[in-house]
């Protein structure tokens, strides 16, 4: 049986090879949407308060509890605010709309977070994305977990993260998904 | 005759250095094909059908293949290999949704050096599973 440190050892030579094979270029704009995700980084209250100021010229006291819309932001419909809220639970309202039961969906982010951590890489913030497929009139999310690694090292460790949710978790839903990716 | 390789083939070819956007958006579109069809081959070498109540419950075709990966392998061998392709696919898609039908929305390069990288996962397991 391996330690945990023999563990970790393997998972870095496997993320240390996958990164040497990947070849890709590194090129493109980031997301336009990167600002207005920022705020949902779970240990920088402050930072989202002056956000939400600087973003919409209220006091963020004003609108905390309440829900904010952000027009034209098409993968983003709806964030609740709330400081007294547990971090996961701002995500429920992402979980509804793909029909995922709210515990369910935080145990994955919990346990996407517990791979992260084993594999030593500090997550930054988590961006739920939301992806509408009108052909087969299905709504897919994604949470994206940024780390703060450039893309090539980004892609490499979310090839052996998905190897790793997919060995712990019997059934991840169809219309869900996790990427590891790069602040880049 | 065409195969998951050809269209993977296409993908690769569509875009370089100077590739304008349009070009990127479509090679993005087939490279989901490409992923879409090599999951395809695994799961009718790998996995039991869908009966027809969880065909019915699946929101199409696409996500019935997925769940099919996911959930009626016949090789615990190949389980989590598997799932790896179903999951390594379902990125691919959501970046092919925007590709393909978010006109406003801008689609990078890095989005297609990423939808890359995970074909090449998936192409990598495939033939894995033939050896």
């Amino acid at each position: 049986m391996l330690t945990h440190n023999s563990k970790s050892r393997k998972i870095a030579s496997t993320i240390s090879l996958i990164s040497i094979g990947f070849s890709a270029q590194c090129l493109g704009t980031p997301s336009v949407t990167n600002d207005i995700y920022n705020f949902l980084e779970p240990d920088s209250y402050n930072n989202q308060a002056n956000f939400i100021e600087s973003y919409l010229s209220v006091p963020s006291s004003a609108i905390v509890g309440t829900i904010i819309s952000f027009p034209n932001q098409d993968d983003l419909h709806a964030l609740p605010i709330s400081a007294n809220r547990k971090e996961e639970s701002v995500f429920d309202d992402f979980f509804t709309q793909i029909h995922l039961n709210s515990d369910d969906g935080n145990e994955l982010i919990s346990t996407a977070k517990s791979i992260l951590s084993e594999l030593d890489i500090a997550l930054s913030k988590i961006h739920p994305v939301i992806y509408e497929d009108t052909e087969e009139s299905s709504i897919y999310l994604t949470f994206q977990l940024v780390i703060d690694r450039d893309f090539k090292t980004a892609c490499a460790i979310d090839t052996a993260f998905t190897r790793m949710l997919v060995s712990r978790v019997d059934s991840i839903p169809e219309n869900l998904t996790f990427e590891v990716t790069s602040e880049e | 005759m065409v195969t998951a390789e050809d269209f993977a083939k296409l993908a690769r070819s569509l875009v370089n250095e100077t590739s304008p956007e349009i070009r990127i958006r479509c090679a993005i579109s087939r490279a989901y094909y490409a992923a879409y069809h090599f999951c395809e081959d695994a799961a009718n070498k790998f996995c039991a059908p869908l009966t027809t109540e969880e065909k019915d419950k699946a929101k199409g075709s696409h996500d019935a293949l997925f769940i099919r990966l996911r959930d009626k392998s016949q090789d615990a061998s190949k389980t989590s290999d598997l799932k790896f392709i179903a999951e390594e696919a379902k990125k691919i898609r959501n970046y092919r949704v925007d590709a393909d039908y978010k006109l406003g929305k801008t689609i990078t390069k890095k989005n297609f050096e990423f939808c890359l990288q995970k074909l090449h996962n998936i192409e990598t397991s495939s033939s894995a599973f033939d050896n």
